[in-house]
């Protein structure tokens, strides 16, 4: 009789013990869970294209995710026309991006579209959550800037401008190219290497860490004709970001130094050494 | 005996792992610099006592001071200020001195407040000192 109590005390303690493990784990994983909300797939300023597209012809282009049952495309559709013209005139590829090609032929017919380059895509594997989506992508696939749905007739006007600026400066430039560039043609060289990485200036420049870019570009770079930002101590993806950075304050004239074609003293391996 | 123990490990397990959460949960929250400025309730400018161009140098970039700054949760005053870089000591004791000022709404973060961390930036220029982010004058 004893023993059957004990072991029933026993089986007892071991449930309560038991669910009050199973609660508290829910209790503290749904903590976490709440804390780190699993993030919307959503094609962001500086993500690269996941896409293989050849975009290396053009300094600046346009992507433009679309859908022929998508209500708000066809809202759009003359104002995509227009964005179409704009970018051929201003030397900016086009590319429209379809689910799939043979079902969206007739609607990019319809709507005088068909003239762009078309490519078939998993739209959701490019991040693309709605349509339409206009994508502003640098010739290495950089995001510099999206928007998504249907654009009022202000950010329209906006979009317009923005591809008919024409920006002088490639993606990248050598560094033996810095000195001529930044003296014969006015434009501003700005290293964006951190405050905690100590170095030497390899050209006369304008010190903006890359995580102060957002708050001192306004201020420090605001009417510059160009910037050529010297990523030299950065990783790339913060030298990405830098562009993105000026591009949403409008200073879309912007290049960089060729990291692969660096000067030789300036290799990272020899550095760390 | 065996299962007292247990619980006792178990107990102390769901314990440390709760303390690590809230540890996480108050480590200070470095923001950019727009958005700390942006979540000032109180903004004071600094002020010298004679004009920057008697001082030294008054070129845009060499006249900036930045200023680091944490907030403390409690009362949204700035508990601690450094500064990073700064022309003159007499412009970077009137950023010290302003920025101390400062009062921000509170950060909360999972239902808690916690300490902000970021960095202010000052221009002196002839007759006038910018607030980089300034919602007033360079915030888009």
């Amino acid at each position: 009789m004893s023993i059957t109590f004990r072991s029933a005390t026993k089986e007892v303690l071991i449930t309560v013990i038991g669910g009050g493990v199973v609660y508290a784990a829910l209790m503290v994983g749904g903590r976490f869970m709440a804390r780190n909300p699993k993030p919307v797939d959503n094609l962001s300023d500086g993500d690269r294209l996941s896409i293989s597209l050849d975009l290396s012809q053009h300094q600046r282009n346009i992507i433009l995710a679309t859908r022929p049952d998508c209500p708000y495309c066809r809202a759009s559709a003359r104002f995509h026309q227009n964005l179409l013209a704009t970018a051929v005139d201003n030397n900016i590829g086009f590319v429209i991006a379809v689910n799939d090609k043979q079902s969206s032929a007739q609607y990019l017919q319809a709507s005088h579209l068909a003239g762009a380059h078309v490519v078939e895509t998993d739209l959701t594997k490019m991040k693309i959550a709605g349509t339409p989506t206009v994508a502003l992508v640098d010739s290495a696939g950089v995001v510099l800037r999206t928007w998504q749905g249907q654009l009022s007739p202000d950010q329209e006007d906006q979009l317009i401008q923005r591809v008919s600026r024409r920006d002088t400066l490639p993606r990248e430039i050598e560094a033996k190219d810095v000195p001529s560039m930044a003296e014969a043609r006015g434009f501003i060289v700005v290293d964006i290497t951190r405050r905690e990485v100590k170095h030497e200036l390899r050209w006369k420049a304008v010190v903006i860490p890359s995580d102060e870019m957002e708050a001192r570009a306004p201020i420090e770079l605001t009417g510059a004709r160009g910037v050529i930002l010297d990523c030299g101590h950065s990783f790339s993806l913060e030298c990405d970001a830098t562009r993105v950075v000026l591009e949403h304050q409008d200073l879309t004239n912007v290049t960089s130094v060729d990291r692969g074609k660096d000067e030789p003293g300036c290799d990272r391996k020899t550095q760390k050494k | 005996m065996l299962l007292r123990n247990r619980t006792l490990v178990f107990l102390l397990a769901i314990g440390g792992i709760y303390a690590a959460d809230q540890i996480a949960v108050l480590q200070p929250g470095t923001v950019g610099a727009c958005t700390l400025t942006r979540m000032a309730s109180k903004r004071v400018l600094p002020q010298l006592a004679r004009p920057m161009s008697q001082i030294g140098k008054v070129s845009l970039t060499e006249s900036l001071v930045v200023a680091e700054i944490t907030v403390s949760p409690a009362d949204g005053a700035v508990s601690k200020a450094s500064i990073l870089v700064a022309p003159n000591p007499e412009a970077e004791r009137a950023v010290l001195s302003a920025v101390e000022q400062w009062r921000f709404y509170p950060a909360v973060k999972m239902e808690q407040q916690v300490p902000l961390k970021g960095k202010l930036f000052f221009y002196f220029v002839p007759g006038k000192v910018i607030l980089a982010c300034n919602p007033s004058t360079s915030d888009k």
